[in-house]
Order: C-alpha cells, then structure tokens, then sequence
C-alpha cells in the first residue's frame, strides 16, 4: 500500500450552541491516497462539511472547537500549524469547492480578477503570465472563449458554468487534495454529469486527491473509488464502491442503500426508521442504536469501535465485531 | 375516465430585460402548448431540468397562475374560466404539497391552524373559531399521515424536515380531494426520510383512489412513483408515455441524454455522465425550430427550421421529433 496522503486520526469537534454542546465529530479517522476519489456519504447534519473544514481549520472558533485527533497531510500535522503556514496549504496544496458557487464568487469582481489572485500569490506571477494560465485552466475545463469569460461577472454565467469556474481556479495551482462540498447538489442533471466527469479527469490527470461530499447514492458509485459513511458525527463504514454496494456492513448502509427508489420497480422503499438524533445529548453507546432494526444488547451501552473486516473495508458496529475477518457474509 | 385534462396549456411571463437599467421587457414562454391528461387513481410524472415550465404547470391547474391559453378541465369544468364561487368550490376537489415545509407552513400558526385551513378558506366550515368537527376532521387527517392529535397545538419549527411534509400532506388531505399536486415534495429531504414520504403517499393513493401530479427533477423517484411520466424541456412537452416504456426505450433524444446522465447507484455500471453538451438555454431566447436541436447529439436539418409535430409511436406513447415518424 502506498503512502497516505491524507491521515485524519481520532478526529473530535464540537460546537456551542444555546442548547448546549453539540458533539458534531466524535473520533473520525480516515485516510486518503494520492489519485484517490473517496466519497463522504451522509444525511444533512451529520458532519460531512465540518469534516471538510476542519481539515482546512476553517470551523469558526468559538462556538466550534477542535478537541483531539490529528490531521496528518504529507508527513505534517495541520492541526500544530501557524496561522501563516496554513495559508499557503489552502489554495496551494489543500483545495475547496461548495455547493453553490454563487456564494463562492464575488459579484463585484471579474472572474479573471478573482482567479488570477490565486495565482499570483500562490504560485508568483505577473499580470500577462497569471492571465495565461488562467485562460489555460479555463480550458481544461472545457470552458470555451476563455480569454472572454476572464472578463466577465459571475451573474453573467449559467450555473453550471460558475461551477466550472471554481473548479479551474480551485485547481489552477496543482493542489495535491481538493475538498468537494456538494459540487453538484444545485445543477442539473445533465449539467451535474459534465462536472463530475471534469472532476474525475482531473484527478487523474494530475494524481490529485478528492474528497467528495454528497449525499447521492448514485453519484457515488459513478464517480468514487472508496467511500466513508457517516451518521451523526460518526464514521459508520469505510470501503471501497464496489464493496460497499454488495456488501454493506453496517445496519445504516443497508438502510440507506435500501432506501434509494428507482433500481428495480419495487412496490414499497423500505425505510429507517425514526431520525438523526439531537448532536447535543446523542444516544449514549452506538448513535444509530434507537433506529437500528438489529440491535443487540451491547449497542445502547458500548460505543463500537471502527474494525477491519476485510481488504479496506471497515466498520463500526457491535454485529461484525469478533467475528472470522475472512470468508464471512450476513446471512 | 380522466379526472384532470390539460389541452394546449400556455403561459407566458414578462421579466425585465437584462440586468441593468431600461424599460425593455422580454417574453418568456415558460409553457407552450402542454396537453396531458391524468386518470383518476394514477399519477403522472412531471420531470424536467429547473426552467423548464413544470412548476408553471402545476400551478396553472391550481389556478394560482392563470393561463394565457389552454383548457384546463377538471371534472368537466374548465379551470380557466372559472371564477369567485365556482371556482372556490372547484378548488375544494383539489390540493398542492409544495418542496419547502418551511416555507409553506405558516410558523406563527398551530398544526390544528394550518390543517383545518382549507376547510375554511373552501367554506366548509365557519370561518372562525374552532368546533369539535374540524378538530376531529383534523385529528383524522393527522392519523392518516403517521401523526398524533397531541401534535395538534404545536407549531411547525417543533417537527422535523419530514414530519413537516407529513402536516402539508395532512393538509392536503382534509378536503378529501380527487387530485393534488406534488411539487417536489421530497427534494428537501434525506434518502430515509423521502422513502418514508414516498410510501406515504402511496399508501395514501392505495386507500383514497386519489391523481397525483407529482413534478420532480429526480428520474428514480418518478420511475418509482409514476405510471405515466411526461418529460418537459424549455416550456415543451417532448415525450409522455408509460412510465416503464419511457424508462426502457425513450425515443426522445433530450429523454435518453437525460436518463443516460442520471447516475446509477449501482458501480457496476460505469457510466460516462458527460453525455449532453452545453447548458440548457435560456427560456427567453428560445432557439428556432426544435427546442433541443442546439444539443441534439442527433440534430437534422428541419430541426433548426420547424418545430416537430407529435408523433403517435404506440398506445399512450407520444413524442415531439422529428427522427419519428408514425
């Protein structure tokens, strides 16, 4: 196995709120190669983007604070870094793009100003050379009129557009891992297949890590190598596409795999019962326990820890524990 | 026997012309010559890319737009000519879920307010005031939907994202009517808990012999619900058949690019998702001839001059191109 270019270890955040403290990432660990498509999956707020940004440090502290866990990126621990070496990680080596690029861009700036601020910072330009690279980024996103577009606003783009936008200029300083929030959530169809497959020549165009958040199912056995599921700031599972499809692990999966209408006419979805828990006073041992159709005892006292089971594929959850790692299926 | 008929639906809205100052108006034909019809008991999926007219659609049956052109009749009355009592009554026979629960449930009323407010503004009941049958017809509407009558004196920031839709729903339901309009009603909510809504109204459908018209973006969730699907794009109706049929062999070139980008949650069938060029175009300036034909990976000469008659190509399967010929 090659080297990780990405190590989160016992990642814990936790966040103020009037409520109380909500504990938001209990213990994450996860890792990511160079050239690897790795697909974060998850319900709304079960801290998919908090994972995202705090690998970045961009969490706004307080309310959000970072407990324990390290974040080794190449050999450093991001966590331990000065606010100014931080800022030549983002944008230079750790990249990021959102849901909805309209909030990403300024409206007051041309898209030329924006991008070529990126590259003269980070990578030293002068005005006429970051001019070229950035038309040239344009392109390889298959932008047509580049030179034109440098000139434009962001309200005089489509959608899909702006978001190709954030791409070239996300990538145009050669970033080693780019964080993908939802890129697709707010585009069409049609629209959304030109990105990930843009996202996806990239990444190995250039051997460029992703990490791609979304909650769609269906992007993420098209576009990902691996996946990490999370429920209620916990990783569940972590495997790779085609396993994790076949043989999901955790009573969650399953569930959320089950759930998705369309694969075959079938006449009822079966559903999870129930909802997310309250991230301010989560069940106590296994989150996913008061929903779980096949709780044992230990799962409202014992917290399950994330365990191999296989090649790449792990999970936490008190079923698959002690059991023979090799040769072994849910009956 | 069809309970909702929509014949040459067209509706055209005016928006200021570009981004700066100036008094110039553009036309913008959000619908243009839509007809379908939809049977009592069934739903018929509505699905297009966001721009394409089938919110307009929607809410032009409503009545809360009214159509420049077109009939509208819904047991054997013309919508768009009704008016004041008549169209009051009409309206009674028919509901709406819309996408947002936040949005469309009032917060500073109670979920006895919101659900009994159909039967006060159709002049079921008095207009005031609170009696015992509404409060039963309410805890009836609320069984129906998985709630309680202790939910009935809370307000709805004190539900959830799905229990939210379950009170729209309910709502939609207390005027017993023989139709209503889905607008997305899942599209802000999480795979487990759509699956949950999704059954409901199945199961509502199952027990009641209600007409859906359930608009969505989402190709599998309108293969799961539908039995007819129409396909919209830039204000037209391109092709309406059998959902199976659409789903197996669609004839349309928009329709296959459309299901051939949809990702498949299945790895083991990789997809090549970039199959259609370009962004949808503009609803202002609609291109000449076909609609489609700028991106039509198999375009024709005619396609840039005139626009496609529809075609006949087998028992309920229509569609609007003109690589088909009946």
């Amino acid at each position: 196995m090659s080297k990780q270019l990405l190590d989160v270890q016992g990642l814990s955040v936790t966040f103020t709120t009037h409520q109380g403290t909500a504990r938001v990432l209990e213990k994450v660990s996860l890792s990511l190669q160079a050239g690897e498509i790795l697909g974060l999956v998850g319900e709304t707020g079960c801290g998919k983007s908090v994972l995202a940004r705090s690998i970045l440090r961009l969490i706004p502290q307080p309310p959000g604070r970072i407990h324990e866990g390290r974040i080794m990126f190449q050999e450093k621990n991001l966590l331990k870094l000065s606010a100014r070496a931080m800022r030549s990680v983002r944008g230079r080596c750790i990249s990021m793009i959102f849901q909805e690029p309209l909030s990403s861009l300024n409206p007051v700036f041309t898209i030329g100003n924006q991008m070529r601020e990126m590259a003269r910072l980070h990578l030293g330009l002068g005005r006429e050379a970051a001019n070229e690279h950035c038309a040239a980024m344009l392109a390889r996103v298959r932008l047509p009129d580049a030179r034109g577009l440098l000139r434009k606003y962001p309200h005089e783009l489509s959608g899909g557009q702006r978001q190709r936008v954030m791409i070239a200029m996300e990538l145009s300083c050669g970033p080693q891992l780019l964080l993908a929030d939802e890129p697709t959530t707010a585009l069409d169809v049609t629209v959304q297949g030109q990105i990930l497959q843009i996202i996806k020549e990239q990444a190995a165009q250039r051997d460029m890590a992703v990490l791609l958040i979304t909650h769609d199912m269906g992007v993420v056995a098209q576009t990902c190598d691996r996946v990490a599921v999370m429920y209620a700031g916990v990783v569940v599972e972590t495997a790779t596409v085609a396993d994790l499809f076949a043989r999901p692990e955790h009573p969650y999966t399953q569930g959320l795999i089950a759930a998705i209408p369309g694969r075959e006419r079938i006449q009822q979805l079966l559903t999870i019962p129930g909802t997310v828990p309250d991230l301010v006073t989560p069940p106590p041992g296994c989150r996913y326990h008061p929903r779980c159709v096949l709780r044992v005892k230990n799962c409202n006292r014992i917290e399950p820890e994330l365990s191999t089971i296989g090649a790449q594929h792990a999970v936490a959850c008190h079923l698959s524990a002690g059991k023979p790692q090799e040769n072994w299926r849910r009956p | 026997m069809s309970v909702v008929r929509v014949e040459g639906l067209y509706k055209a809205f005016f928006v200021k012309r570009g981004s700066g100052w100036g008094w110039g108006k553009d036309e913008l034909r959000a619908v243009d010559g839509v007809s379908f019809s939809v049977a009592q008991g069934e739903t018929f999926g509505l699905v297009g890319e966001s721009g394409c007219g089938k919110s307009t659609v929607g809410n032009c049956l409503l009545r809360l737009t009214i159509p420049d052109q077109g009939r509208l009749v819904f047991h054997g009355q013309d919508l768009a000519r009704l008016s004041g009592r008549a169209l009051r009554r009409a309206r009674s026979g028919m509901a709406v879920v819309f996408q947002d629960p936040q949005s469309s449930l009032d917060p500073r009323m109670t979920v006895r307010g919101l659900v009994a407010a159909p039967l006060r503004v159709g002049r079921h009941v008095r207009r005031f005031g609170t009696d015992l049958e509404v409060e039963q017809r309410v805890a009836v509407a609320l069984r129906e939907v998985g709630l309680g009558a202790e939910h009935m004196s809370r307000y709805a920031h004190e539900f959830s994202g799905g229990q939210r839709q379950r009170i729209a729903i309910a709502r939609a339901l207390i005027t017993n009517p023989a139709f209503i309009v889905l607008d997305e009603p899942t599209s802000a909510l999480d795979v487990s808990v759509q699956a949950q809504v999704l059954n409901l109204l199945q199961d509502i459908q199952k027990r009641r012999g209600v007409s859906y018209l359930f608009i969505s973006h989402d190709l599998t969730v309108i293969r799961h619900m539908s039995r007819r699907v129409g396909v919209m794009y830039l204000g037209v109706l391109v092709e309406n058949a059998m959902a199976d049929n659409l789903f197996l062999r669609p004839l349309h070139p928009y329709t296959q690019a459309l299901l051939a980008a949809a990702p498949i949650p299945d790895p083991r069938t990789r997809q090549n998702l970039a199959v259609l060029p370009g962004d949808p175009p503009s609803p202002v300036r609609v291109p000449p001839g076909c609609r489609f034909h700028p991106r039509c990976p198999s375009a024709l000469p005619v396609c840039k001059q005139s626009a496609p008659p529809r075609v006949y190509m087998g028992p309920e399967h229509v569609v609007a191109c003109h690589l088909y010929k009946s």
